[in-house]
C-alpha cells in the first residue's frame, strides 16, 4: 500500500509540474528571430495568399459584376483568411 | 491552382452568417447553394463554390484534394463560358450592403495583431518544426493602449488589458481549427510586463515579458452563444511569454509590437481535429497588415463598447429562433 501510494504521489506530483510554467522555455530577446521564422508560415505554406482574396462574399460578386469573371468563393466556419 | 485562379475574382467569408443570416448577402447565398431556398437545417455549407453574380451556382466542392479543386475550376470555367449575359450580372437593384458585421468594429489607431500558432515538440526550437499552424487575429482599441507618458528607461508597465484578451481569446489551442476560448474567472495567472529599455523624445522601447494560465473545467462561464459547447469540457494552457515593443506616447500608439508565447496545453475542446491531450503549442503575434481587417475569432465575446454587435439576427439551433421562418 505505501508502495502504492508513493507511485501514485510521485505520479500526481509529475503531472502538476508538467503543466507548470517553470517546464516552458523563457522566451529570450536575442531568440526572437528564430522564433518568428520558426513559427510563422513559409514557403509554399501561405501559398493561397497570393491570390488576391476580397475578404467577404458581397464584395466579391460585386467585383464578379464589374470585372465580369465567375466568383470563387472559399466558405469555412471561422473566416479562411483568419482562423478556421 | 493558383495560375487557374487567376481567370475567377476570388472571395473568402465566414460561413456561419451567410448560411444563417438574414440580410441581403446572406440570403442571395443561400439560395444560390440550396436550389433556390432558404437554408433551415444545421448542416454545414463549407466549401469550395464558383458562383456568377447573376445568382447561378456553376461549381462546388468540399474536398481539399488538389485534383477536385482544378477539376471544379475548370468546369465553373466551361459553365460560366456557356453562361447567357443576363446571368453574369447581379439583379438589377439589388443592395448587397451588410448593416452589419464584425470587421465593421475594426479598431483604427489601436492595436491589431496578427497571431500566428503552431505545434512544438518537447525540444523546443530544437525540435521537429510542425507542419500545422493557424491564424487569428486580436483587437484593441486606442483607449485601451494607452501608456503613462513619464515613463523612463527601466521603470515597467504593466499590460493588462492586452495580457487578458491575449490569455482569454488567443492563446488558445486552434492549431487544429477551431477551439474554445476561457472566461475571466478561468485565468488564474494573467501578467505581461513592459520594461523601458531605452527612451527617444516621445518613444520608449519596451522588454515584454509575461506569464499566463487558464483554466477551464466544469460549467460553461460564458453564457449562451454559438461557441457554448453541448457538454463540459475540460481544458487549459499555461504560457510563457516574451518579446518587444516600440510605444509612441505623443501618438499613443505601438509603432512595433513582437510577442511570443509557449504553452502547454491540456484537455480537448471542440471543433477541431485535435486527437492528443496535450503537448506544446507556439505563438507569433505581430503587428497586422494595413489591409488586413478579419474579425477575431471570439469577437463576439469580447464584451467591449466599441464592438458593435451585428444588428441583423442569425440563428442557432433553429430558424424560429428569429422568426426566420416566416
Amino acid at each position: 500500500v505505501i508502495a502504492l501510494l508513493a507511485w501514485l504521489a510521485a505520479l500526481m506530483g509529475s503531472a502538476s509540474e508538467g503543466q507548470g510554467l517553470e517546464a516552458l522555455p523563457a522566451i529570450e530577446s536575442a531568440d526572437l528571430d528564430a522564433w518568428r521564422r520558426w513559427i510563422r508560415p513559409q514557403g509554399d505554406e501561405a501559398a493561397f495568399e497570393e491570390i488576391d482574396w476580397i475578404a467577404d462574399f458581397a464584395g466579391g460578386l460585386r467585383a464578379a459584376d464589374s470585372e465580369q469573371k465567375p466568383l470563387l468563393f472559399w466558405a469555412m466556419n471561422g473566416h479562411p483568411l483568419g482562423c478556421t | 491552382v493558383i495560375e487557374l485562379a487567376r481567370r475567377f475574382v476570388c472571395a473568402a467569408d465566414e460561413v456561419w452568417r451567410l448560411q444563417r443570416g438574414s440580410e441581403a448577402d446572406c440570403v442571395l447565398f443561400q439560395k444560390m447553394v440550396n436550389d433556390g431556398r432558404r437554408i433551415t437545417d444545421r448542416g454545414t455549407r463549407q466549401g469550395t463554390y464558383v458562383f456568377a453574380p447573376g445568382g447561378k451556382l456553376l461549381a462546388r466542392t468540399s474536398s481539399r484534394d488538389v485534383d477536385a479543386f482544378v477539376e471544379i475550376l475548370e468546369r465553373g470555367l466551361a459553365a460560366w463560358r456557356e453562361l447567357p449575359d443576363a446571368d453574369k450580372h447581379l439583379p438589377e437593384g439589388l443592395e448587397l450592403q451588410a448593416a452589419q458585421r464584425w470587421e465593421m468594429s475594426y479598431p483604427e489607431g489601436g492595436l491589431v495583431l496578427e497571431r500566428i500558432a503552431r505545434d512544438l515538440d518537447e525540444k523546443g526550437l530544437a525540435g521537429r518544426r510542425g507542419e500545422r499552424w493557424n491564424r487569428d487575429f486580436a483587437w484593441f482599441a486606442p483607449s485601451e493602449i494607452v501608456l503613462d507618458e513619464s515613463l523612463q528607461v527601466g521603470e515597467s508597465v504593466a499590460l493588462a488589458t492586452i495580457a487578458r484578451r491575449l490569455a482569454r481569446f488567443h492563446l488558445v489551442d486552434n492549431v487544429r481549427g477551431q477551439t474554445l476560448p476561457y472566461a475571466d474567472e478561468e485565468l488564474l495567472q494573467c501578467e505581461l510586463t513592459g520594461r523601458v529599455s531605452a527612451r527617444a523624445e516621445s518613444t520608449v522601447e519596451l522588454e515584454l515579458e509575461g506569464a499566463t494560465r487558464a483554466v477551464a473545467q466544469g460549467p460553461w462561464l460564458m453564457g449562451a452563444n454559438p461557441w457554448k459547447p453541448g457538454r463540459e469540457i475540460a481544458h487549459s494552457l499555461a504560457a510563457r511569454l516574451g518579446g518587444r515593443a516600440t510605444y509612441d506616447l505623443d501618438a499613443r500608439r505601438f509603432v512595433s509590437f513582437e510577442l511570443v508565447a509557449v504553452g502547454r496545453r491540456e484537455g480537448r475542446t471542440q471543433n477541431n481535429a485535435r486527437r492528443d491531450a496535450s503537448g506544446l503549442v507556439a505563438f507569433h503575434l505581430q503587428a497586422a497588415p494595413a489591409g488586413a481587417r478579419i474579425a477575431p475569432t471570439f469577437i463576439a465575446l469580447y464584451a467591449v463598447d466599441w464592438v458593435l454587435p451585428p444588428g441583423v439576427p442569425t440563428w442557432v439551433h433553429a430558424p424560429a429562433e428569429c422568426g426566420l421562418d416566416e
